[in-house]
Protein backbone atom coordinates (compact mmCIF):
# COMPACT_ATOMS: atom_id res chain seq x y z
CA UNK A 1 0.00 0.00 0.00
CA UNK A 2 2.88 2.32 0.93
CA UNK A 3 4.44 1.38 -2.06
CA UNK A 4 1.66 2.08 -4.18
CA UNK A 5 0.90 5.48 -2.73
CA UNK A 6 4.89 6.57 -3.11
CA UNK A 7 4.09 5.44 -6.54
CA UNK A 8 1.49 7.81 -7.39
CA UNK A 9 3.27 10.41 -5.59
CA UNK A 10 6.26 9.61 -7.94
CA UNK A 11 4.10 9.41 -11.43
CA UNK A 12 2.11 12.66 -9.93
CA UNK A 13 5.27 14.86 -9.94
CA UNK A 14 6.59 13.31 -13.24
CA UNK A 15 3.34 14.32 -14.55
CA UNK A 16 3.76 17.91 -13.51
CA UNK A 17 7.50 18.06 -13.84
CA UNK A 18 6.19 17.19 -17.51
CA UNK A 19 3.47 19.54 -17.87
CA UNK A 20 5.89 22.13 -16.65
CA UNK A 21 8.22 21.83 -18.95
CA UNK A 22 5.46 21.32 -22.17
CA UNK A 23 4.52 24.74 -20.84
CA UNK A 24 7.75 26.41 -21.05
CA UNK A 25 8.27 25.11 -24.26
CA UNK A 26 4.94 26.39 -25.63
CA UNK A 27 5.62 29.23 -23.87
CA UNK A 28 9.12 29.67 -25.68
CA UNK A 29 7.21 28.78 -29.14
CA UNK A 30 4.62 31.60 -28.40
CA UNK A 31 7.11 34.05 -27.72
CA UNK A 32 8.92 33.30 -31.28
CA UNK A 33 5.41 32.98 -33.13
CA UNK A 34 4.48 36.40 -31.23
CA UNK A 35 8.21 38.34 -32.52
CA UNK A 36 7.82 36.57 -36.16
CA UNK A 37 4.18 38.02 -36.83
CA UNK A 38 5.35 41.63 -35.13
CA UNK A 39 8.62 41.67 -37.60
CA UNK A 40 6.58 40.50 -40.60
CA UNK A 41 3.53 43.16 -40.00
CA UNK A 42 6.08 45.72 -39.92
CA UNK A 43 7.86 44.64 -42.81
CA UNK A 44 4.36 44.30 -44.56
CA UNK A 45 3.39 48.12 -43.73
CA UNK A 46 6.76 49.49 -44.70
CA UNK A 47 6.68 47.65 -48.26
CA UNK A 48 3.13 48.95 -48.65
CA UNK A 49 4.01 52.44 -47.78
CA UNK A 50 7.02 52.30 -50.31
CA UNK A 51 5.25 50.95 -53.29
CA UNK A 52 2.21 53.39 -52.05
CA UNK A 53 4.88 56.06 -52.44
CA UNK A 54 6.51 54.60 -55.24
CA UNK A 55 3.31 54.92 -57.10
CA UNK A 56 3.35 58.68 -56.18
CA UNK A 57 6.60 59.19 -58.49
CA UNK A 58 9.01 59.13 -55.34
CA UNK A 59 12.67 57.79 -55.58
CA UNK A 60 12.50 56.18 -52.29
CA UNK A 61 15.78 54.41 -52.70
CA UNK A 62 17.05 58.00 -53.45
CA UNK A 63 15.11 59.36 -50.23
CA UNK A 64 16.56 56.44 -48.19
CA UNK A 65 20.19 57.06 -49.23
CA UNK A 66 20.29 60.72 -49.11
CA UNK A 67 18.34 60.94 -45.50
CA UNK A 68 19.58 57.77 -43.63
CA UNK A 69 23.55 57.71 -45.15
CA UNK A 70 25.30 56.30 -41.91
CA UNK A 71 27.16 58.39 -40.29
CA UNK A 72 29.74 58.32 -38.05
CA UNK A 73 29.29 57.88 -34.34
CA UNK A 74 29.18 60.83 -31.75
CA UNK A 75 32.19 60.83 -29.05
CA UNK A 76 30.23 59.10 -26.23
CA UNK A 77 31.29 58.70 -22.32
CA UNK A 78 33.86 55.89 -22.00
CA UNK A 79 33.19 53.21 -19.03
CA UNK A 80 35.54 55.08 -16.77
CA UNK A 81 33.35 57.66 -17.05
CA UNK A 82 30.22 55.91 -15.94
CA UNK A 83 32.18 54.64 -13.55
CA UNK A 84 32.80 57.03 -11.87
CA UNK A 85 29.66 59.04 -11.65
CA UNK A 86 27.83 57.84 -8.76
CA UNK A 87 24.42 57.96 -9.68
CA UNK A 88 22.54 58.32 -12.40
CA UNK A 89 21.01 61.49 -11.33
CA UNK A 90 25.18 63.27 -10.96
CA UNK A 91 25.21 62.66 -14.85
CA UNK A 92 21.91 64.60 -15.93
CA UNK B 1 -4.38 65.30 2.91
CA UNK B 2 -1.77 68.15 1.46
CA UNK B 3 1.35 65.40 1.38
CA UNK B 4 -1.38 62.96 -0.41
CA UNK B 5 -1.16 65.02 -3.21
CA UNK B 6 2.06 65.83 -2.64
CA UNK B 7 3.13 62.21 -3.34
CA UNK B 8 0.44 61.46 -5.94
CA UNK B 9 1.91 64.86 -7.93
CA UNK B 10 5.50 63.26 -7.30
CA UNK B 11 4.64 60.02 -8.04
CA UNK B 12 2.87 60.88 -11.44
CA UNK B 13 5.30 63.18 -12.51
CA UNK B 14 8.05 60.63 -12.14
CA UNK B 15 6.59 57.88 -13.32
CA UNK B 16 7.11 57.14 -17.18
CA UNK B 17 5.69 54.72 -19.75
CA UNK B 18 7.89 51.67 -20.12
CA UNK B 19 7.47 48.29 -22.71
CA UNK B 20 8.55 44.75 -21.93
CA UNK B 21 9.62 42.45 -24.18
CA UNK B 22 11.40 39.33 -24.45
CA UNK B 23 12.90 36.81 -26.34
CA UNK B 24 14.72 32.89 -26.35
CA UNK B 25 16.57 31.22 -27.95
CA UNK B 26 17.63 27.38 -28.46
CA UNK B 27 20.28 25.67 -29.99
CA UNK B 28 22.31 22.85 -30.69
CA UNK B 29 25.60 23.84 -32.17
CA UNK B 30 28.93 22.38 -32.93
CA UNK B 31 31.13 24.32 -30.65
CA UNK B 32 32.46 23.45 -27.28
CA UNK B 33 32.15 25.35 -24.16
CA UNK B 34 35.48 26.70 -24.18
CA UNK B 35 34.58 28.48 -27.49
CA UNK B 36 30.99 29.15 -25.97
CA UNK B 37 32.60 31.42 -23.08
CA UNK B 38 35.48 32.87 -25.74
CA UNK B 39 32.36 34.29 -27.73
CA UNK B 40 30.14 35.74 -24.80
CA UNK B 41 32.72 37.34 -22.69
CA UNK B 42 34.73 39.06 -25.48
CA UNK B 43 33.06 41.83 -23.84
CA UNK B 44 35.21 44.71 -25.75
CA UNK B 45 35.05 42.98 -29.01
CA UNK B 46 31.09 42.86 -28.81
CA UNK B 47 31.07 45.85 -31.25
CA UNK B 48 33.34 44.41 -33.69
CA UNK B 49 31.53 40.72 -33.66
CA UNK B 50 29.33 39.48 -36.47
CA UNK B 51 25.77 41.37 -36.05
CA UNK B 52 26.86 44.40 -34.44
CA UNK B 53 25.19 46.20 -37.00
CA UNK B 54 21.37 45.60 -37.86
CA UNK B 55 20.04 46.71 -41.19
CA UNK B 56 16.57 45.24 -42.66
CA UNK B 57 16.00 44.87 -46.29
CA UNK B 58 12.44 45.97 -47.51
CA UNK B 59 11.16 46.35 -51.29
CA UNK B 60 14.40 46.05 -52.31
CA UNK B 61 15.95 49.43 -49.85
CA UNK B 62 18.70 48.68 -47.57
CA UNK B 63 17.56 50.49 -44.34
CA UNK B 64 20.72 50.45 -41.69
CA UNK B 65 18.56 50.47 -38.29
CA UNK B 66 21.45 50.30 -35.27
CA UNK B 67 24.10 49.16 -34.66
CA UNK B 68 26.77 48.75 -31.38
CA UNK B 69 29.78 51.37 -31.27
CA UNK B 70 31.25 50.52 -28.02
CA UNK B 71 31.60 47.88 -25.63
CA UNK B 72 33.65 48.00 -23.36
CA UNK B 73 34.37 46.20 -20.15
CA UNK B 74 35.95 46.26 -16.51
CA UNK B 75 36.56 43.59 -13.84
CA UNK B 76 35.68 43.03 -11.09
CA UNK B 77 36.46 39.35 -10.51
CA UNK B 78 37.67 36.11 -12.77
CA UNK B 79 34.11 35.73 -13.03
CA UNK B 80 32.33 39.33 -12.99
CA UNK B 81 32.59 42.09 -15.18
CA UNK B 82 31.19 45.60 -15.99
CA UNK B 83 30.18 46.37 -19.84
CA UNK B 84 29.34 49.61 -21.28
CA UNK B 85 27.01 49.53 -24.41
CA UNK B 86 26.55 51.95 -26.60
CA UNK B 87 24.32 51.31 -29.44
CA UNK B 88 23.90 54.12 -32.74
CA UNK B 89 20.57 54.47 -34.50
CA UNK B 90 20.60 54.84 -37.59
CA UNK B 91 22.33 57.77 -38.69
CA UNK B 92 22.21 59.61 -35.30
CA UNK B 93 25.16 61.75 -34.42
CA UNK B 94 23.75 62.84 -31.41
CA UNK B 95 25.40 60.69 -28.05
CA UNK B 96 22.77 61.94 -25.82
CA UNK B 97 20.38 60.25 -27.54
CA UNK B 98 22.37 56.94 -28.25
CA UNK B 99 20.88 54.16 -26.11
CA UNK B 100 23.17 53.09 -23.58
CA UNK B 101 23.82 50.95 -20.04
CA UNK B 102 26.13 49.12 -18.20
CA UNK B 103 25.94 45.30 -17.73
CA UNK B 104 27.10 43.39 -14.71
CA UNK B 105 28.04 40.16 -15.96
CA UNK B 106 28.56 36.71 -13.91
CA UNK B 107 29.75 33.85 -15.55
CA UNK B 108 29.66 30.46 -14.29
CA UNK B 109 31.51 27.28 -15.48
CA UNK B 110 31.74 23.90 -14.06
CA UNK B 111 33.65 21.57 -15.61
CA UNK B 112 32.62 18.59 -13.82
CA UNK B 113 28.74 18.96 -14.60
CA UNK B 114 29.68 20.28 -18.39
CA UNK B 115 28.07 23.82 -18.62
CA UNK B 116 28.66 27.20 -18.57
CA UNK B 117 26.12 30.35 -17.79
CA UNK B 118 26.45 33.82 -18.08
CA UNK B 119 24.15 36.34 -16.60
CA UNK B 120 23.93 40.01 -17.62
CA UNK B 121 21.49 42.78 -15.51
CA UNK B 122 21.62 46.57 -16.18
CA UNK B 123 22.63 48.41 -13.32
CA UNK B 124 20.47 50.75 -12.86
CA UNK B 125 22.33 53.52 -10.89
CA UNK B 126 24.50 54.13 -13.78
CA UNK B 127 23.58 56.63 -16.85
CA UNK B 128 21.67 54.67 -18.94
CA UNK B 129 19.34 55.81 -22.08
CA UNK B 130 16.43 54.02 -24.55
CA UNK B 131 16.37 51.30 -22.05
CA UNK B 132 14.73 50.96 -18.51
CA UNK B 133 15.66 47.68 -17.57
CA UNK B 134 17.65 44.51 -19.61
CA UNK B 135 18.40 40.94 -18.26
CA UNK B 136 20.45 38.38 -20.68
CA UNK B 137 20.92 34.66 -19.31
CA UNK B 138 22.84 32.35 -21.65
CA UNK B 139 23.10 28.20 -20.63
CA UNK B 140 24.96 25.85 -22.63
CA UNK B 141 25.83 22.13 -21.73
CA UNK B 142 27.24 19.25 -23.16
CA UNK B 143 25.56 15.98 -23.11
CA UNK B 144 22.20 17.47 -23.53
CA UNK B 145 19.10 14.93 -24.83
CA UNK B 146 17.98 17.68 -27.35
CA UNK B 147 21.26 17.41 -28.91
CA UNK B 148 23.94 15.14 -30.04
CA UNK B 149 26.77 14.01 -28.05
CA UNK B 150 29.37 16.65 -30.40
CA UNK B 151 27.17 19.05 -29.77
CA UNK B 152 26.20 21.99 -26.99
CA UNK B 153 22.93 23.06 -26.32
CA UNK B 154 22.89 26.30 -26.05
CA UNK B 155 19.95 28.59 -24.66
CA UNK B 156 19.52 32.23 -24.41
CA UNK B 157 16.71 34.46 -23.06
CA UNK B 158 16.84 38.33 -23.22
CA UNK B 159 14.40 40.66 -21.47
CA UNK B 160 14.01 44.38 -22.25
CA UNK B 161 12.05 46.57 -20.70
CA UNK B 162 12.23 50.36 -22.73
CA UNK B 163 11.74 53.64 -22.11
CA UNK B 164 8.74 55.26 -24.19
CA UNK B 165 9.91 58.80 -23.52
CA UNK B 166 13.42 58.29 -24.36
CA UNK B 167 12.83 55.83 -27.35
CA UNK B 168 9.93 58.30 -28.89
CA UNK B 169 12.94 60.99 -28.23
CA UNK B 170 15.00 59.01 -30.49
CA UNK B 171 12.59 58.27 -32.82
CA UNK B 172 11.65 61.93 -33.46
CA UNK B 173 15.53 62.24 -34.42
CA UNK B 174 15.67 59.47 -36.27
CA UNK B 175 12.76 60.65 -38.57
CA UNK B 176 13.77 64.02 -38.56
CA UNK B 177 15.29 64.08 -42.16
CA UNK B 178 13.50 61.71 -43.42
CA UNK B 179 10.95 64.14 -44.41
CA UNK B 180 7.95 62.31 -46.95
CA UNK B 181 9.10 58.93 -45.68
CA UNK B 182 8.86 59.69 -42.06
CA UNK B 183 5.31 58.07 -41.76
CA UNK B 184 7.05 55.17 -43.60
CA UNK B 185 9.87 54.70 -41.28
CA UNK B 186 7.87 55.24 -38.45
CA UNK B 187 6.72 51.77 -38.96
CA UNK B 188 10.38 50.16 -38.45
CA UNK B 189 10.31 51.85 -34.77
CA UNK B 190 7.51 49.86 -33.10
CA UNK B 191 9.23 50.16 -29.59
CA UNK B 192 8.71 46.50 -28.25
CA UNK B 193 10.33 45.30 -31.25
CA UNK B 194 13.05 48.04 -31.84
CA UNK B 195 15.80 46.92 -29.38
CA UNK B 196 14.28 43.20 -29.37
CA UNK B 197 14.89 42.84 -32.97
CA UNK B 198 18.60 44.38 -32.61
CA UNK B 199 19.38 42.00 -30.16
CA UNK B 200 17.41 38.92 -31.86
CA UNK B 201 19.38 39.57 -34.91
CA UNK B 202 22.78 40.09 -32.39
CA UNK B 203 22.38 36.60 -31.14
CA UNK B 204 21.20 35.35 -34.36
CA UNK B 205 24.15 35.90 -35.79
CA UNK B 206 26.52 34.94 -33.09
CA UNK B 207 24.86 31.63 -32.91
CA UNK B 208 25.95 31.06 -36.56
CA UNK B 209 29.50 30.95 -35.75
CA UNK B 210 29.45 28.44 -32.94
Amino acid sequence: MKKHSLFAVFAMTAALFGCGEAEKANQHLESMDKTLAQATKQAERMADSIEALQKLGVDTVKVFNNSFKPKPPAATDDIEDILNMKTEGEKK
Amino acid sequence: MKTLLILITGFISNSSFAAYSEFNKQECVRSDLNAIQSLFTRYNDYASMPGSSYSIDVAGVSFPMVKMTKSQSKAISATESLVWIVLQPTNLTDGNLYPKFLLNCKIDRNENQNYFSQKCQMVQDKPHFGLQDMKIEVYSNRNSKNCSPKESNLYISVKITTNSSEVLKIKTKVLEPAGPLASVVANLFDESTFFQAYFDYLYTEWFKTL
